[in-house]
């Protein structure tokens, strides 16, 4: 028999979750794979290569940043495939993605505050050429949507404690 | 008026908020972290209130009065032995039912006694109802609550703490352990009674009990009574064991029976904490996103503060200048200027990375995510021959090995502890940072960030492999078995982790202000008597004694002057860098250190990080070596880690400096 | 009526519950366990294993304790 509307034993939603996650991840991997080759093709062909994108998506070569990014993702998804499998924890892997994604990017943004502090301040020569695009990167731009997330995130995850309470 | 004195101790569980009780009462600033076993030694503080003179005693967490590890024997001793007028039980209300396990014990030693029910505010998020008054009535002992971490109930604790004193009633609350157990006990009680010099502070009814459980530590305290035979005979009589359990079955019966009578638990429902830890022990992402994290705290430590080191270095070398320019005789302006200022100047510049560092452990602390480290580590670790517990003072050695060396007190095993022991000195801590900045920095340019985090593995390699070492030689065994509590992870908190910060990186500049100005001044003079001889010259003191130790240092491409850095640098890691600010202080001031290091054909890149390897391991500080003896209480052990220490580096450094010229650098 | 089969702590899997029956672990360790709470009629659940597979997280008492596998094999269980 199934009671309609207020079933104690419904799993709570995750369509919105796993649509932030599918987003969210696909775009840190795809950046990732960008900022990878351009690390790596910096090192085998030297620094005069041009991968496509990287200048208007502001990759830096860098290639442990790049791993960040892979992991992120690949939280994000990993998330999806356990919440496809019917798993409702697979939201666990969407908040601890949107959390490790704040910090790289709270990471970056000290980083650059510091260059900042050096070009602006101190007037270091080294960094006479600084601007503040200079140190944007696909870590600090794509944290804009956790961030968004972070925010709304007991609008739009939270299982409604009404109805909603989940047993383990 | 004469105030009246109250001597109160805090009890409990690990991890349940003692010392932010504690800290929150007296005003102190003790160490507090989300994970069990932060507190190792007992602390403490007073406080007036009304007319009373209360004195608060903070102990290590412990969860039985069995003791395994030196930090619950001390807090065990306290309460057994001290007797102080009150013993106030913290018990997390969030995880009443295990905490109360160690009620029922400190009820049967018949301490005079007050529960403080804290972390009230995690019990009522989660939805658990526990009745205040019920419990009051069951446990025959009034009952607090109290939120440590926002100061709330402290003043009801003070009240009632003087409520208390002024009943001075004792009560005692007994646990049936049934028949078969009950008449053991009676029988070993009327042996011990006959011996009427026994010690008084112990129930007779509390020694049997334990006698019983098999608690080797009461055993031996009973040792010299003249009734010892009579008791040991009937505890042989019985299957130890069998007891043992059914003496643990019976008190969890007893709670089981009180306990749902006080408190109804909400629902289990996914928490923040649940669903954190599963993604960070994920199997396949956990040790990733571990990784991850140690290099974004790396890379923060470096690269938020160089900016904020640059200001200290503008500070310092205009003060060098303007001293330099006004103080006269001469030789004041060079003691001043070279001296004081090269050297300390030179170690100061890093207090920024060092205020970063402890601000970012003390995150990693405050979080729990330290608990899951050792979680995650512990095969790991196992495989070396280590316990997973030894990670965690691992990881506190990045910021000083002095605290983590103590922090492996909570470890039960003594093997596993001395072992710990031995190897956290090659963890690199704060102090040491300072060389390679410079070094890396003077001598690799844009690779140095690689080269320093090359250190800090070269570091953890040595420790794992001396470890292994040890594990197949002196320290023979297998590491005992692993058992720990993960505590729910928490947002940690600004004013803690500031703290922190602060009070550790304060006490870097402390040392800076004495040992090292010390250690700077001694160097200053040497540089310059014999009378007459040119500053910081071969012909000088120092002179002569980097030249002493030269030979022995060569073959790892040390200079004298670089000889000369590294025996002061034996008091404090440091001085290494603060004796290179003297002794190159000498030229003009307006060229930076490295400015002055780059151009001495003395010091090449490689041998810098020859140098760098070798002040990395060649021997513990003072402080260090210091509080080696004081834990391992051995003479032995503390020249063994010394000689051990001094013969890896030399071996290490004679390695890279020597290969690296056979492959042509 | 339920089948109870007795069988050892190490053998549960993510996410199942039981009641320990026994404690066959030997030494300090045993009363440690005790301790906190793995008595014979407490109830357990293994909630995830380590990333390298050992030690376990296990939820007793409504708190998590982390135990390595070759102590759980020395506890017996009813699955439940
Ligand atoms: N939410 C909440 N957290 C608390 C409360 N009291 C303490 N904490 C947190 O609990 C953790 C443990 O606190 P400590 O004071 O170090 O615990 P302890 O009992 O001294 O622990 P040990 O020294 O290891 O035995 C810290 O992260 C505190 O911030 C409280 O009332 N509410
Ligand atoms: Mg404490």
């Amino acid at each position: 028999m199934v009671i309609k509307g207020d079933s104690v034993n419904e799993m709570p939603d995750t369509r919105i979750p796993m649509i932030f996650s599918i987003i969210t991840g696909t775009l840190y991997i795809f950046l990732g794979l960008l900022q990878l080759s351009s690390g790596i093709g910096r090192i085998l062909l030297g620094p005069d290569v041009q991968i496509p994108l990287t200048n208007i998506l502001f990759i830096p070569a860098d290639i442990i940043g790049a791993f960040v990014l892979l992991l992120i993702g690949t939280v994000f998804i990993y998330g999806v495939m356990e919440m496809r499998n019917g798993i409702y924890e697979g939201v666990s892997y969407a908040y601890v993605g949107i959390l490790i994604a704040l910090i790289f990017a709270s990471i970056y943004i000290l980083v650059s505050t510091g260059n900042m502090l050096e070009a602006y301040l101190l007037k270091n020569e080294d960094f006479v050429d600084w601007t503040l695009l200079s140190d944007m990167r696909p870590g600090i731009y794509l944290a804009a949507l956790p961030l968004i997330a972070f925010i709304k995130w007991k609008d739009m995850f939270d299982p409604t404690p009404e109805t909603g309470v989940l047993k383990l | 008026m004469e105030k009246r004195e109250i001597k109160i101790a805090l009890t409990g569980n690990p991890n349940v908020g003692k010392t932010t009780l504690f800290n929150a009462l007296t005003g102190s600033r003790q160490h507090v972290g989300n994970w069990p076993g932060v507190t190792v030694e007992k602390k403490s503080g007073r406080i007036s209130y009304k007319e009373y003179d209360i004195e608060v005693i903070d102990l290590p967490g412990t969860y039985s009065l069995t003791a395994y590890s030196m930090d619950e024997i001390v807090a065990r001793d306290f309460i057994i032995e001290e007797k102080p007028d009150l013993v106030i039980q913290v018990v997390d209300a969030s995880n009443l039912e295990r905490n109360l396990y160690l009620t029922t014990q400190l009820m049967e030693l018949g301490s005079q006694m007050l529960i403080v029910l804290n972390m009230c505010d995690i019990a009522e998020e989660r939805g658990d109802r526990i009745y205040i008054d019920k419990m009051q009535e069951l446990l025959a002992t009034p009952v607090i609550t109290t939120v440590a971490t926002q100061k709330k109930g402290i003043c009801d604790l003070l009240d009632k703490v003087i409520e208390q004193k002024q009943i001075e009633q004792h009560h005692g609350h007994e646990i049936g352990y049934g028949n078969e157990i009950e008449e053991k006990i009676l029988e070993i009680e009327k042996v011990l009674s006959e011996d009427e010099t026994r010690d008084k502070r112990y129930p007779l009814r509390w020694v049997s009990i334990r006698l019983l459980e098999g608690d080797s530590n009461v055993r031996q305290k009973i040792s010299d009574s003249p009734v010892y035979e009579r008791a040991m005979a009937i505890i042989d009589s019985i299957d130890q064991e069998e007891y043992e359990a059914e003496i643990a079955d019976k008190r969890y019966l007893a709670i089981n029976t009180v306990f749902p009578q006080m408190c109804t638990r909400a629902n289990d429902t996914l928490t923040k904490s649940d669903m954190i830890d599963r993604v960070l022990t994920n199997k396949y992402l956990g040790i990733p996103i571990f990784l991850a994290l140690m290099w974004g705290a790396f890379e923060l430590t470096f690269a938020f503060a160089t900016p904020f080191m640059d200001m200290i270095d503008i500070a310092a070398t205009w003060f060098a200048d303007y001293v330099s320019s006004s103080l006269h005789p001469d030789w004041l302006a060079s003691l001043v200027g070279d001296g004081i200022i090269g050297g300390v100047g030179a170690v100061l510049v890093f207090v920024p990375n060092i205020f970063i560092l402890f601000f970012l452990l003390s995150l990693l602390e405050g979080s729990g995510y330290l608990a899951r480290a050792a979680f995650i580590m512990d095969k790991l670790m196992y495989k070396i021959g280590m316990h997973g517990k030894s990670f965690i003072p691992m990881l506190m050695g990045f910021g000083c090995n002095v605290p983590a060396i103590m922090a492996a007190r909570s470890i039960e095993d003594d093997k596993d502890r001395l072992i710990t022991i031995l190897i956290v000195p090659f963890v690199s801590c704060g102090a040491r940072l300072p060389i390679y900045v410079l070094f890396a920095g003077t001598f690799f340019g844009r690779q140095a960030g690689t080269v320093i985090f090359a250190m800090y593995i070269l570091g953890i390699l040595i420790a794992i492999i001396s470890a292994k070492l040890l594990r197949g030689t002196v320290v023979k065994g297998k590491p005992a078995p692993f058992i720990m509590e993960l505590p729910p992870y928490r947002v940690p908190t600004f004013k803690t982790s500031v703290i922190h910060m602060w009070d550790n990186g304060f006490m870097y500049i402390k040392k800076a202000g004495s040992i090292i100005l010390v250690g700077v001044v001694v160097i200053w003079i040497m540089a310059s008597f014999p009378w007459g001889v040119e500053y910081g010259s071969e012909a000088s003191y120092v002179g002569s004694l980097g030249h002493a130790v030269e030979p022995l240092l060569k073959p790892l491409g040390f200079d004298w002057k670089i000889s000369v850095a590294l025996i002061f640098g034996l008091v404090a890691k440091e001085i290494v860098v603060a004796s290179m600010g003297v002794l190159y202080g000498a030229g003009d001031n307006s060229e930076a250190l490295s400015e002055r290091l780059l151009a001495d054909p003395g010091i090449t890149a490689l041998s810098s990080l020859s140098l760098m390897a070798f002040s990395l391991l060649y021997m513990p500080c003072v402080a260090t070596v210091g509080v080696i003896k004081k834990e391992t209480g051995s003479w032995k052990w503390t020249m063994f880690a010394i000689i051990y220490g001094v013969l890896v580096a030399w071996i290490t450094a004679f390695i890279i400096y020597q290969g690296g010229r056979l492959l042509g650098y | 009526m339920v089948d109870i089969q007795e069988t050892t702590l190490d053998t549960l899997e993510p996410g199942e519950k039981a009641r320990i029956t026994k404690v066959r672990v030997k030494g300090a360790a045993r009363r440690k366990l005790f301790d906190m709470g793995m008595v014979a009629g407490a109830d357990i659940e293994l909630v995830r294993n380590a990333p390298l597979g050992d030690p376990m997280d296990y939820r007793i008492k409504g708190y998590h304790l982390s135990i390595r596998k070759e102590e759980a094999s020395q506890i017996f269980i009813n699955k439940l």
